[in-house]
């Protein structure tokens, strides 16, 4: 028999097609199907999962990736109320707060980008700053809304990793540049949640799931977009897949 | 039949490939990137029906074989976007019409490796027509342009709702699986497409037309397997219509089949 390929769940967003309500479609931004494929493991969707279906569906998959999305995590999930601003998609807020608790609890390999992160850090008791712009202590995180994409991405602020953490390693330091295109950012820290990446304004950026089994960490940044030429972001990605593919020899063997 | 469902691990149920499609979405500055996008309709079936839905997002041309092996069926459903004619020697009829040849690298050799190791396949509309030109058959590229008596197309300006009633008559194949299927010769069908079934694919028999002659289902020759395709959409009201709740529960019927011919003997 072929050896095995690695299984990552990617939870999709809701949607209609002009962003109007988080409905209709099931949507995944390719640029992370695509990043996952270029680590040689195999991206999976289970359109319109639900929380009951994590326990049966989890066992499935070699590790978790949970990534950025134009909507917002729904406020109610941390004890506040969602702004009238919001872009909002209570299926996927359902669906991802059950699955990084299994996660962490079953020793799947996790990994959070930008909502991704937030959403690990409210699964696991923190809250967050609705509008990180709004508070006076800290900076404008959002990207600049009239220039291209690549301009979005464009890496637009440093951060200072703990020294002998693992974003120290894959950066090579402890500082490194970074994208950055969010509103929304983590306020109280969630349970067994440590800070290892923090921005010039003390902005929680890069965290590490103390009490998971497995490679459990999430990032306010974007190291899915052109990781291929950013070395941080390359050994980021990549350790997540080593995290993977251990995952995949636990549980059936041989596999590449 | 060897083996009950019920005496497989409780977890275990089939799972379905759901073919994704592919757009250009915008984000919240409207800058367009490319998506992988589903239809909840088909999907939404499959779940109601007691299978799970799964689909490998990108997945790479040598990776089919792989991925095929982890499910017990495959659906392709419908799109917006047209079987680029490309695959059975055509040009583009005019410029402007919308393709998807990301969806067509995965579905047509999927399609093949699916008759070749007896998955269940089910296809609908773009899928169908998927289904036939990866045998080999070729398409007509806009039916409004015959100007035929029948109306294939629907209204732009009608709610979905509208757009997928029943709008026109098939006739099965009299003696045919569908006939044996539904257990009626003549029944109304869902029309939304501006595509359709020109020449039909070797090994593929016709069991349905429409009255101005059109190609409305379709069957691989070996009844044994179950690989159909559909014109109309089975999977759109198959609770409220007889005929399209019989063709579904066939698929999941096949596709449980599978599941047990993959079982460990006891």
């Amino acid at each position: 028999m072929s050896a095995n390929k690695p299984l990552v769940w990617l939870p999709a967003c809701h949607r209609n097609l002009d962003l109007s309500d988080p409905g209709g479609y099931t949507v995944l931004a390719d640029r992370y199907a695509a990043a996952v494929c270029e680590l040689g493991l195999q991206p999976v969707l289970f359109p319109m999962a639900g929380a009951g279906d994590v326990p049966e569906l989890l066992p499935l998959v070699d590790g978790v990736l949970l990534t950025g999305s134009p909507s917002n995590v729904e406020a109610t999930h941390f004890g506040a109320s969602a702004l009238e601003t919001d872009l909002l998609d209570p299926r996927r807020d359902r669906l991802t707060m059950a699955l990084v608790r299994a996660a962490v609890g079953t020793g799947t390999p996790l990994f959070g980008v930008c909502r991704g992160l937030q959403e690990m850090n409210v699964a696991l008791g923190g809250s967050l700053y609705q509008q990180v712009h709004a508070e006076p202590e800290h900076l404008d995180h959002r990207e600049p809304q009239d220039v291209d994409l690549e301009a979005q991405f464009a890496e637009r602020h440093e951060v200072i990793l703990a020294p002998g953490s693992a974003f120290a390693d894959w950066a090579g330091g402890t500082r490194a540049r970074v994208n950055s295109l969010h509103g929304q950012g983590i306020k109280r820290l969630g349970t067994g949640m440590v800070a290892e990446a923090l921005a010039p304004d003390g902005l929680v950026e890069g965290v590490r799931v103390a009490t998971a089994q497995a490679f459990a960490y999430g990032v306010q940044w974007h190291p899915e977009w052109r990781h291929n030429h950013i070395p941080f972001y390359r050994r980021t990605l990549q350790a997540f897949a080593d995290a993977c593919r251990e995952h995949c020899r636990q549980r059936l063997g041989p596999c590449r | 039949m060897t083996q009950a469902p019920q005496t497989l691990d409780a977890q275990r149920v089939p799972c379905v490939w759901v073919v994704a499609s592919h757009r250009e979405l915008g984000n919240e500055h409207g800058h367009p990137q490319p998506y992988t996008v589903m239809d909840e309709v088909g999907t939404r079936t499959l779940i109601n029906r007691g299978l799970q839905p799964v689909c490998f997002p990108r997945v790479p041309a040598g990776r089919l074989p792989l991925m095929l092996d982890r499910v017990q069926g495959v659906l392709l459903g419908g799109s917006a976007t047209n079987v680029h004619p490309s695959h059975y020697a055509e040009e583009p009829l005019r410029e402007g019409m919308d393709f998807d040849q990301a969806r067509e690298a995965v579905t047509l050799p999927l399609i093949r490796l699916c008759i070749e190791r007896g998955v269940p396949l089910i296809a609908f509309c773009r899928g169908s027509h998927e289904f036939n030109v990866a045998l080999g058959g070729s398409l007509h590229q806009d039916l409004q342009a015959l100007g035929g008596p029948v109306v294939h197309w629907e209204d732009p300006q009608e709610p979905l709702a509208e757009q997928y009633a029943e709008r026109h008559e098939v006739s099965l194949a009299p003696g045919g699986e569908l006939e044996r299927l539904t257990g009626c010769s003549r029944f109304a069908v869902s029309s939304l497409h501006s595509q359709g079934v020109k020449r039909l694919a070797p090994g593929l028999v016709a069991e349905a037309h429409a009255d101005d002659g059109l190609v409305e289902a379709f069957r691989w020759h070996d009844a044994r397997q179950f690989a159909w395709g559909f014109q109309f959409h089975p999977e759109w009201g198959h609770q409220q219509h007889p005929r399209y709740g019989k063709i579904m529960e066939a698929f999941v019927e096949a596709c449980w089949e599978r599941l047990r011919a993959e079982a460990p003997a006891q």
